[in-house]
């Protein structure tokens, strides 16, 4: 009779771990599959009878298997590990990122007699997330930004002429990646893309490092040496912080975009130059020609397609590609498996101001990625520059909301609910707060009761 | 967080990845806010608003409390529409596009309607009550219950 009742109450737990959704499987104390249900069986693509019997890591074939199995980890740790990512390879030998919790197995007497395993299937989640990357690609840039979208239509065009492009946009916007964009789509795309920033260099090195140097042409010149416009023959050169390069160099470059001819420091003949030019700045030139620190005529002969890249703080819509753009690379370059940032953390990012534009916000994702232990990344993991207020930030409509106030004032809280009518969910809408904050505001302010 | 409107402002949110549910994690948790001006039918801001399920477990309560008429999604048919139709929420499945686009589409009726839930229709076992106010009301007395209004 209890042998009956035993194998009932078996069949019924297959049937129950049958109809759950994610995959579950068990395993003895030598790692041997003991149950493994249908949802195993349809994202491994094994079947029951396959995998029984069969060490878990034959069937699962991840990059952990042998040095940081889940399944060993909980059961050496007596600590249940939750949800951790990593990818499987089914049957048909595909990569299946799937997300994993692992417990000890303990018999009556509380001895570990082996672990059980549930995993869930992140293919969907990543093939929408990819979908969503791709429309809203171009080449290595992305973005959603109605503003973005329209430079990035017009790029294949742009690129297609041998007109000099400006780029205009403040450092971290990727202005380089633009370069990048437009060579490759360009006419000129076997050849090089040759970069020279006006600002990093002096006046002297900056002309030989542009224009090139022949043997003796200054103490220590011994040999030839070619500059980048020689280099960049047949590709492109791109002249970054254009507004920065000195007048009298300012004077020689018009040359070259007039005449396209240059003369290499020393040498006696000017040589012909053979590229096609890609200036970016963040400075504002036409201001400049107006104050005179850059020439008219140069601008006007740079300026013939502008292009604008707005700064990440007018387009927050991008910060959510963007960080599941960094993710993706920056969980490949250190091997982790970090699925994202936390709903506290987002609000953080989506309310910060970047001054330091998509660079910096890469460069945060890559902080955390390397120091996150764990599958999510907290507010308490960002760097403590996010959480600073954005300085010049109004209340335009077409400007981001801006962030939530850190505290209230007792009279300005009574104002707002009185406008509000004491109603608490539009106060705090209002204040960009949740309401079990505005509630701790008001009983620090003796306002709960009112 | 979504800034003071005026009283003919609705807002309408639109799932950041177009689907509302992210099987098998479970619902969206970033959406597209577009405050909608009733008058003029315009989108007047878009933000992005995001759902904590930590602080606010339930969706819905959530998008009610930030004062939600209604969400266009690209999925449809979900059972969480009973949960946001219950909280006089419209959902409009099966849409895809611009989020401006599809909200500015929505405003002026555009939308298809075939998709949209059907909220308060008797035959339709999956939906909760008819909003009873806004633009969200007034679609679905324009192109769900015809001129009948």
């Amino acid at each position: 009779m209890e042998i009956k009742e035993n194998c009932e109450h078996l069949e019924y737990l297959k049937t129950i771990l049958d109809s759950v959704a994610d995959g579950v499987f068990t395993v003895d104390s030598e790692m041997r599959i003991t149950t493994f249900n249908r949802a195993a069986e349809e994202i491994t693509g094994y079947s029951a009878r396959e995998a029984v019997g069969r060490r878990c890591h034959d069937i699962f074939r991840t990059g952990v298997c042998f040095s940081a199995c889940p399944l060993r980890e909980a059961q050496e740790s007596g600590e249940a590990v939750v949800n951790r990512e990593l990818d499987i390879t089914d049957k048909e030998n595909r990569k299946v990122p799937i997300s994993i919790s692992a417990s000890v197995l303990r018999n009556a007497q509380g001895q570990a007699v082996g672990g059980v395993e549930t995993f869930r299937d992140l293919s969907l989640i990543y093939l929408l997330k990819r979908e969503i990357k791709e429309k809203y690609s171009f080449r290595d840039l992305v973005s959603r930004n109605p503003a973005m979208r329209r430079l990035f239509d017009v790029l294949p065009d742009v690129a297609a002429t041998e007109a000099t492009v400006l780029l205009n946009g403040d450092s971290g916007t990727g202005k380089e990646l633009f370069t990048r964009a437009i060579h490759d789509l360009s006419p000129r795309r076997e050849g090089p893309l040759v970069v020279v920033n006006c600002g990093a260099l002096p006046e002297p090195l900056l002309e030989s490092e542009i224009f090139g140097a022949r043997k003796g042409a200054y103490t220590g010149s011994v040999e030839n040496r070619p500059g980048r416009l020689e280099m960049a023959r047949g590709g492109t050169l791109f002249l970054d912080e254009i507004g920065d390069l000195p007048l009298p160099l300012q004077v020689k470059l018009l040359r070259v975009l007039e005449n396209k001819e240059y003369q290499p420091l020393g040498a006696k003949n000017p040589l012909k130059a053979d590229v096609r030019f890609v200036a970016a700045t963040h400075r504002d030139l036409e201001e400049m020609v107006a104050e005179g620190t850059f020439r008219r005529d140069l601008f006007f002969r740079i300026n013939v397609v502008q292009l604008k890249i707005p700064p990440l703080r007018e387009r927050p819509e991008d910060i959510p590609l963007l960080i599941d753009m960094a993710l993706d690379r920056f969980n490949g370059r250190y091997g982790k498996k970090i699925r994202g940032f936390s709903s506290e953390a987002l609000k953080v990012l989506l309310h910060y101001h970047y001054p330091g534009n998509v660079r910096e916000l890469l460069n945060i994702v890559e902080q955390t990625v390397i120091l996150c232990r764990n599958g999510e990344i907290g507010a308490n993991q960002l760097p403590p520059a996010v959480f600073s207020p954005d300085p010049d930030h109004g209340n335009e409509p077409d400007k981001p909301a801006p962030a939530a106030p850190v505290q209230m004032s007792r009279e300005t809280l009574a104002q707002l609910l009185a406008r509000h009518n004491g109603n608490r969910s539009q106060v705090a809408r209002e204040l960009g707060v949740d309401r079990t904050t505005l509630w701790r505001w008001m009983k620090k302010n003796g306002l709960a009761d009112a | 967080m979504i800034a003071q409107q005026s009283s003919h402002t609705v807002f309408v949110a639109v799932p950041y990845y177009g689907s509302l549910t992210l099987p098998p994690l479970g619902l969206s948790r970033l959406f597209f806010v577009a405050a909608v001006d009733t008058a003029s039918r315009k989108v007047a801001r878009i933000e992005i608003q995001v759902w904590d399920p930590k602080k606010e477990p339930n969706l819905s309560v959530w998008m009610r409390e930030l004062g939600f008429s209604g969400v266009i999604c690209s999925d449809s048919g979900s059972h969480y529409q009973i949960a946001l139709n219950a909280e006089n929420i419209w959902v409009l499945g099966k849409q895809e596009g611009e989020v401006a686009e599809l909200v500015e589409r929505w405003a002026t009726g555009e939308l298809d309607e075939a998709n949209a839930c059907r909220c308060g229709e008797p035959s339709n076992s999956w939906c909760g009550t008819q909003p009873e106010s806004g633009i969200g009301a007034e679609f679905y007395r324009r192109r769900v219950y015809g001129k009948r209004f």
